[in-house]
């Protein structure tokens, strides 16, 4: 097991930041995810940690040991990538024993090494198959024993299960979970999926145009999100942001453009008349309600079968409700809706969160 | 009715242009190969007198037996030698399209030109002898051309360098086919570059070394424009090849028959050489699955 900490790390393509300085600390055994929109550096990230690639600045160290010099061969690290990356001439087992075979390892030890692979993965099936014979899965499945049998200090994982379909994905899921909680190895797994962030992750690092924006474990991102770009990333459908400005009337009010009013009660103190602030709420956190002022244009349902989605508009803001019944809604249709207060999380005008502390 | 035929009608003109030039003569070919023809009196039919002909002409085993050197050096040099040029220009170096570029020049030259200028480097006052003799490797001139035991691979030093450049295009298709992926999770398994490139690059370019090989062994076979240009075919036949015998044969000689006939024997050993290769590309497509 390995304690990973990046140290001001940077990366530049020419005048483009890939990755801002950034800091941050991987406890030994932990399972930490990547995630966020594409181009926002968690690739470059993940491959800088592997030694894949080079680093402009800032430091890498593996157990207080600085390695970012380090070629990447040397610093005991397996990667899974998006698209396998599995040697098309060779069969399964091939794959799996060829970088042992190519580094020297005795034949006893390469059996042992994938022997052990083949029965964690239940490979036994297609080890003489070529990576064209095998499914998607099967394929991530050899790549994932391909990295097992190197006995890495880290897994690193690339978007490994982007390239599956929806119910593959979901049962690879769970086995890289189970995976992880047998081998209890320091794992690095770079996803946009916040899905797969959520349910994977010990904590998750939500990345955006090269840098962090929140370090944390998924229920913290999920109710305490520090910015609108969190709290937006995560969650799907994404949380309704509502901006404005904040009026006294009886109590204090968030007066929306539509000129709806919201009640700001059990809110932040820290916001005062005349302040400009975001409320956000979860779609599933939002139910329909005839006591509420609040009125939505409705304008397409989805049905999912647990749940139906229902998008529309306040004002000129989209807004988005989560409902486990099945109302019927026609396009256009008017329905008020509404939220508990302390469901609300409220945003300054720069896009912070406001009052985390006192909701905590 | 009209949609069945539509197809047909769009591949009349290309059938058309094929049966013309190619089909027609080659049909015609095979007849005259049974006659004796000088392209002035009348066809006279004469069985397979001009094939017992070439069986027992010195001139034609000579003319295969170079045709079949030329196929047994040119073809390995150039499957493998392309390889090493386009892992070269494969470099993300500045102004790497430039040397691309360069090397590509000697395919889209014309073989007159190419073959006009190779022979003034191969002069005996030329500049390889230049060249030699100032490194102090040669006391005396080579007459590069004219001696009977270098002037065959004299030209063929000229098919490789002209063709060069053509198989570096494929092959460099080739490796930037190979995903990146494949080299980034060998390093991270410790594998060095040179196994890299045995076990990874080299399996991966099997079905373009047998493309190429494919390709470089017709022209092999059908090499003309060199030994026209550099040498008629001598010293003392030394470069005839078949091609050149055919030529020799029906156009200097006009013996129009046994030219055909000669033809036909190029025409066999060039399709049973196409169907092994088509085997051997099919196999490496096999091993690429």
């Amino acid at each position: 097991m390995t304690s990973i900490a990046l140290k001001g790390l940077k990366k530049k393509y020419g005048s483009k930041h890939a990755v801002r300085a950034t800091d941050l600390e991987i406890a030994s055994g932990e399972f930490i995810v990547f995630v966020g929109p594409s181009g926002c550096g968690k690739s470059t990230l993940l491959r800088m940690i592997s030694g894949l690639e080079e680093v402009t600045d800032g430091r890498i160290l593996f157990d207080q040991v600085d390695v970012t010099a380090r070629p990447a061969s040397k610093r005991g690290v397996a990667m899974v990538f998006q698209a396998y990356a599995l040697y098309p001439h060779m069969t399964a087992a091939q794959n799996l024993s060829f970088g042992l075979r190519m580094t020297g390892h005795s034949a006893e030890e390469i059996a042992r090494r994938v022997e052990r692979a083949v029965k964690i993965l239940r490979l036994d099936d297609y080890l003489n198959r070529k990576p064209a014979q095998l499914s998607g899965g099967q394929c991530q499945r050899v790549a994932i024993g391909r990295a097992l049998v190197q006995q890495p200090r880290v897994f690193l994982f690339d978007e490994p299960l982007s390239n599956l379909d929806a119910e593959l994905r979901g049962s690879m899921r769970v086995e890289i979970a189970a995976l992880h909680r047998e081998l209890d190895n320091t794992m690095v797994y770079v996803t946009h999926d916040q899905l797969e962030a959520m349910t994977l992750a010990d904590r998750i690092v939500v990345l955006n145009d090269g840098r962090i924006e929140q370090v944390g474990t998924p229920l913290e991102i999920y109710h305490e999100p520090k910015n609108i770009f969190v709290a937006e990333f995560m969650g799907a459908p994404r949380m309704n942001i509502l901006p404005g400005i904040v009026v006294e009337d009886g109590g204090l009010f968030l007066l929306l453009d539509s000129n709806q009013k919201i009640p700001l009660a059990g809110g932040p103190g820290a916001v005062d008349v005349g302040d400009r602030v975001s409320v956000g709420v979860r779609p599933e956190h939002v139910a329909s309600s005839r006591a509420s002022a609040l009125e939505m244009r409705v304008d397409f349902v989805e049905q999912t079968g647990a749940m139906t989605h229902y998008f529309g508009r306040i004002g000129g803001h989209e807004f988005r409700m989560a409902s486990s019944e099945e109302r019927q809604c026609r396009p256009g249709e008017r329905i008020c809706v509404g939220f508990a207060a302390e469901r609300l999380h409220y945003f300054d005008a720069q896009g912070q969160r406001i009052g985390a502390e006192a909701r905590r | 009715m009209f949609r069945k035929l539509t197809p047909y009608i769009f591949l009349c003109p290309a059938i058309l242009i094929i049966g013309i030039f190619v089909l027609l003569p080659m049909a015609s070919a095979l007849v005259i190969s049974f006659s004796d023809y000088n392209m002035i009196e009348a066809h006279r039919f004469v069985g397979l007198d001009q094939y017992r002909r070439l069986l027992k002409d010195p001139f034609f085993w000579n003319a295969l037996g170079n045709s079949l050197l030329y196929l047994a050096v040119v073809v390995p040099v150039l499957s493998f030698a392309p390889i090493f040029l386009a892992a070269l220009v494969n470099r993300k170096l500045p102004g790497i399209a430039v040397f691309r570029g360069i090397y590509y020049l000697p395919v889209v030259t014309s073989l007159v030109v190419t073959g006009l200028m190779w022979k003034w480097v191969y002069e005996e006052n030329g500049a390889l002898n230049f060249i030699l003799r100032n490194l102090g490797l040669v006391d005396d001139p080579i007459a590069w051309l004219a001696t009977p035991s270098v002037s065959l691979f004299a030209v063929m030093a000229v098919t490789v360098w002209s063709g060069m450049g053509f198989y570096m295009v494929i092959y460099l298709a080739g490796l930037q086919s190979i995903p990146k992926a494949l080299y980034e999770a060998a390093e991270l398994q410790g594998v060095s570059r040179i196994r890299q490139t045995l076990f990874i690059t080299i399996p991966m370019l099997r079905p373009y070394i047998a493309l190429v090989a494919v390709i470089s062994s017709i022209a092999a076979m059908k090499i003309f424009d060199e030994v026209f240009i550099m040498t008629r075919g001598g010293p003392l036949g030394q470069t005839e090849t078949l091609v050149f015998f055919v030529y020799q044969n029906a156009f200097v000689e006009f013996d129009m028959g046994y030219a055909s006939a000669a033809g036909i024997a190029l025409f066999v050993a060039t399709f049973v050489l196409s169907i092994l290769n088509l085997r051997l590309t099919r196999d490496a497509g096999h091993a690429k699955r």
